[in-house]
Parts: structure tokens; sequence; C-alpha cells
């Protein structure tokens, strides 16, 4: 179980380092363009369709990392609420709806990839890639966060040694 | 299925899934997947998930979010906003209430250089309540300020919360960004106000002590170093747009790397800082970005259903004035603002209030500008402001929360009084768009 952890850490690292250097290069990229049009000396056509895809591939890289880190908002006003066994049991019963989800992710995310490749699916702008390229990062995001959520059912369980590892809970804020 | 059935079933199972703690995104993700199957053809309906969230945030207009981020994260990591608040502190002297003056003062002014609203309230609230608290501030004058302040970044540009409402309810973001600076300003000068005048009428509020004295130039200088040239990010941003040298998220690109370049220019530009700038630029944008992702599709979905257009001739019937229905709309942002983050609200509500508004003939870029400063009171609206739990987090352990909540209600009242001269002279959003926009 710890190398397995190990390894989904690792992955999830890698995720937030490719959106966060490719969050960089759209900065830089931008920049470049404005400066280079106002200037005229030309300009950089593919920045606005790159742009687009970055923040595409971005999001579903590290939406994993922000996950394992408790960063996506949740509303836990009713959680609050409830005794603590009550709470325990809603939160458990939010993690197996959302393992469904993420379930659904990588089922689709695989079976539209496919189908983009199978069928040569292409996007045709200022730049043309095949849409399987783009779309792979669905069933990518689908899978880590579908062990995310397996991980945190066997910290509930007591079935797993890195219990206090992120996730898993709503982190106490008062 | 009729519209009623379907919006109660969707609306429904929405607030079900967020009451049981779900995250945002992966709630309106699950009701998504019941709302393809059923009302999108089954099957066909749930392949077309995958491809409507690819196509919901490959959207340059989308773009500033990430980078209005990074800009406040810069500043913030790389210690050059705490040199500039040293730079405020020393300008301010003699006044009553001095450390929320500077609280105020310089929240404002990192408001124009940050879209990030927990950035600038986490700078303020970790330099200035423990002096404040030390002081002895009490600490409704000590942490109200600097929540209410910390809002005001989502108002004056570059605000990412702004940029996400242009490009969802298809306003123009640069009429948007620039109409929201004078209702901000307003809401400083308000709470600046309120501060000085309460805490004349009540000195031990915040009691008043000896100030370094320092030769005016030794004052002045400071705040000439680490303040003014601040401004030029402002100027790069807003005057890109303005001149129109830039798209509004050219102008974001184009304040990133003014970012960078300020910084550099004091020395303080470090690997390591611009790392974790980026690291948590990622952790938010990407949680916007998720939920953006999934609410589009669920909005779709209504409108694919017929709950939009049946909800929008229910309300349609009942003859209301375009101000009456406006007001309510406010009204229903104000309580779901209490609940929920500011995000997840723009996505419920969107859907039905801009065709609504379009359909009374409501100017959208001024509803643009009431929804934001909705969007502001809720940052600090108990029991989920979020603001508020961002103060917990940098506030002295013996703070609590309720404290804190208490704190926050006179600058909610001053909030409302904002909205309401804003309801009452349209003026003061649509005024300045008119006249520099070209």
């Amino acid at each position: 179980m710890r190398t397995i952890n190990r390894i989904y850490e690792k992955l999830l690292v890698v995720g937030l380092i490719v959106s966060a250097s490719m969050v960089a290069f759209m900065a830089v990229a931008v920049s470049a363009d404005v400066i280079l049009r106002n200037l005229r000396w030309g300009n950089l056509p593919w920045v606005v369709e790159v742009s687009e895809y970055i923040l595409f591939v971005s999001t579903f890289l590290a939406a994993p990392w922000v996950m394992n880190r408790e960063g996506h908002t949740r509303v836990d006003v009713v959680i609050r609420l409830l005794p603590e066994k009550a709470s325990r049991v809603v939160l458990a019963a939010g993690d197996v709806l959302v393992l469904a989800v993420c379930l659904f992710l990588l089922f689709y995310g695989i079976r539209t990839d496919w189908e983009a490749f199978r069928l040569n699916g292409t996007i045709y702008k200022q730049l043309v890639i095949p849409e399987w390229w783009l779309l792979s990062v669905i069933p990518v995001c689908g899978f880590l966060l579908t062990v995310e959520f397996v991980l945190r059912m066997l910290r509930r369980m007591g079935l797993d040694p890195e219990a206090d590892a992120p996730g898993g809970r709503i982190q106490e804020r008062d | 299925m009729d519209w009623t059935s379907a919006l109660l079933l969707m609306m429904g199972l929405l607030c079900v899934f967020m009451a049981m703690g779900i995250p945002v995104a992966f709630a309106f993700f699950g009701v998504n997947i019941v709302g393809a199957f059923i009302f999108l053809g089954g099957e066909a309906g749930l392949n077309q998930l995958a491809r409507n969230a690819m196509a919901s945030i490959t959207s340059f207009t989308l773009v500033p979010i990430s980078l209005f981020l990074l800009m406040g994260e810069i500043l913030f990591h790389t210690g050059v906003a705490f040199k500039a608040i040293d730079a405020i502190d020393r300008l301010i002297s003699r006044v009553p209430g001095r450390l929320s003056l500077v609280a105020l003062l310089g929240g404002t002014v990192f408001a124009s250089l940050s879209g990030s609203t927990i950035a600038n309230t986490a700078i303020l609230g970790s330099v200035l309540i423990p002096d404040m608290l030390k002081r002895g501030y009490h600490p409704s004058i000590a942490i109200g300020p600097i929540m209410a302040t910390g809002g005001i970044a989502m108002l004056i540009p570059p605000s990412a919360l702004a940029v996400l409402l242009g490009s969802l309810a298809n306003i123009s973001i640069a009429t948007l960004l620039i109409a929201a600076i004078i209702p901000g300003l307003l809401m400083s000068v308000l709470y600046i106000g309120y501060v000085v005048i309460r805490c004349h009428m009540n000195p031990d509020l915040a009691p008043a002590y000896d100030v370094r004295s320092l030769p005016l130039w030794e004052r002045i200088r400071p705040f000439l170093i680490y303040v003014v040239p601040l401004f030029a990010i402002f100027f790069v941003v807003v005057g890109s747009i303005i001149y129109g040298l830039a798209t509004p998220t050219e102008s974001a690109a184009l304040g990133c790397t003014a970012s960078v370049l300020v910084v550099a220019l004091y020395r303080e530009l470090r690997i390591r800082d611009i790392i974790i700038a980026f690291r948590e630029t990622t952790r938010v944008s990407v949680m916007i970005l998720f939920i953006i992702c999934a609410s589009i599709t669920f909005s779709q979905i209504l409108a694919f259903s017929g709950a939009t257009n049946g909800m929008l001739n229910v309300v349609n019937q009942f003859t209301l004035s375009p101000f009456v229905v406006l007001v309510v709309m406010l009204l229903v942002m104000l309580f779901l603002g209490a609940f929920m983050d500011q995000v997840s609200m723009l996505m419920i509500t969107i859907p039905f209030f801009i065709p609504l508004a379009k359909a009374q003939g409501i100017d959208l870029p001024w509803l643009g500008v009431l929804m934001l400063l909705v969007m502001e009171v809720s940052f600090t609206t108990p029991p989920f402001g979020l603001l508020l739990y961002v103060m917990k987090g940098v506030a002295p352990a013996e703070i609590s929360i309720q404290q804190i909540y208490r704190a926050a209600l006179p600058f909610i009242i001053l909030d409302l009084i904002a909205i309401v001269l804003l309801l009452f002279i349209p003026g003061l959003a649509t005024w300045l768009p008119a006249i520099v926009i070209r």
C-alpha cells in the first residue's frame, strides 16, 4: 500500500508540475504576442489556440492534485451540523458518489478518446491536431481521481497504514 | 418530463449532493450524468459529456482567471507585498484606528494588483493582526477591515471573478472590469469613513500609541519606492485595455510579466518563491476551472430540458418591474452567498438571471457589477463566507470564529449600503466604461 501511495503521490506532483509549467508558458507566450504585435514585429498566431488547450489540459492534469490537497471547494454547512457519527456516514456516502463520477470520467473518457482516435477526429483551427491528443487527459484525470477515492475509502475502513496522508476528510476550519 | 419536474430533479439533486459535502465540481458532474442520460438521449448524452467538458473551458476569455491570480501570488510570495504594507504603515500617523486604516489602504492598493481575495486577506491578516492585537485593538476593528478590504480584490481590476462572470454571462469583460472600479473605491471610502468615525467616537477600540517620529521625507520615501512603482502593474493591465493595446486576456498576461519585472527590479526574484506562486495559482485556478467545466454542461442540460424557459415564463407572468426583478435576483444571490462559494453561486444563477435580465431589458454590465458586489458581501457572510475562514487561519489562535463573524457584520452593512447606492445610481458603474473604453 505504501508503494502505491508513493507512486500515486509522484504522479500527482508530475501533473502539477506539467500544469503549472504550461500556465507559465501561456503567460510568456501571450505577453510576447501582444508586445510583438504592438511593436509591429509580427505576431504569434497560434497563441490563442494553444492557450485554450493549455487551460483545458492543465485543469485536468492538476485536478487530482488539488483534490488530494482538499483544494476543491465544498459546501460543508450541513455536514458540520450533523453529529459526528452521522457526518462520517454522509461523507462516506459522498465519497462513493464521487468515486462513481470518477469512474464515469475514466470509462467515458477512454471511450470518447478511443472514438476520436478510431475516427481520426481532427481539430482544424490555426493548428491541425488530432482530437484524441487533447481528450486523453480526461481518462488520465479520471484514473488518478479514482485512485484518490479508492485510497480514501481504504483509509476510512482503516486498511491504509498511511491514514494521516492528505485527503479523505474535511479539514477543520475552526 | 415537464419542466417543473426537470427543474426539481436537477436543482434538487444538486442541493442534495452539495449538502452531502461532495466537492462542488463533482456535485455538478454527478447531476450532469443523471441529466444527460434523461434529457440528452441516454447513452448518446453520456458520450457527449466528455466532449462538453473540453468545449466548456477551451476558451481564451477564461485565461485571465489563472493569470490574474498569478499576479497577486507573485507579489505575495516574493515579499514585495509585505514591503508595500510597511511603506503604507510609515506614511500614516496620528489618525484614529491607524492600523485599521493601514489595512484598508493596503488592501485597496493590493486589490489593484491582485485578482485573489484570499491572497490579499492572508497578506494583511498575517502582517497586521498580531500588531493590532498587541496594541490593544478590539478584534472587531482589527479583523473586520481586513476581511472587508480583502473582498475588494474581486471588484477592482484585475479581478478573476469579473472575468468569469463576463465570460459566462456574455458581458464585455473590458466593460465589466472598468465598471467595477468606482464601486470598489466607493466601498473602500465607506470602510475608511466607518473606521475613522467609530474609532473617534470610541477611542478604546483602537488605543492611540506613539508612532516613531520620522522626518516627512523618511515617511514618504518608502511609499515612493515600494508602493508607487506597483501602480505601474495596474496601469499595464487597465491601460492596455483602455488604449486598445490588448484584450483583457492579453492584459492579464502583460500584468504577470510586469509583476515579474517589478519583483526583479526589487531584487526579490527567487526561483523558490516563483514556484510557490505557480503552485498556489494552480490550486485556486484549477478549482475554479473544474467547476466551470462541469457547470456549463449543467446550464446546457437545464436549458435543453425546458427548465430555464419554464422558469422565465413564470417570472414574466408576474409582470414585475425590471427593478423589482433585479432586487429579487440580488436577494437570491445574497441568500445563496451565505451557504456557498462565489463560483458555485454564479454557476447556479447565471443560467436563469442572464436570460431574465435580457428579457427585462436590464443593463448587463450594471447587473454584472451588482452581482460582483453581492459576491463580495458573500465572502464575509456567516456561516460559509470564505474570508471568515481565511482570517481564522491567519489570526492568532485566541480569536474565535464567533468574534470573526461579529467583526464582519458592520462591513456587511456598509456593503449593503453600497449595493443600494449602486441600485439607485447606476452611473456609478456605467459612467467610467462609457468614457474610457474606445
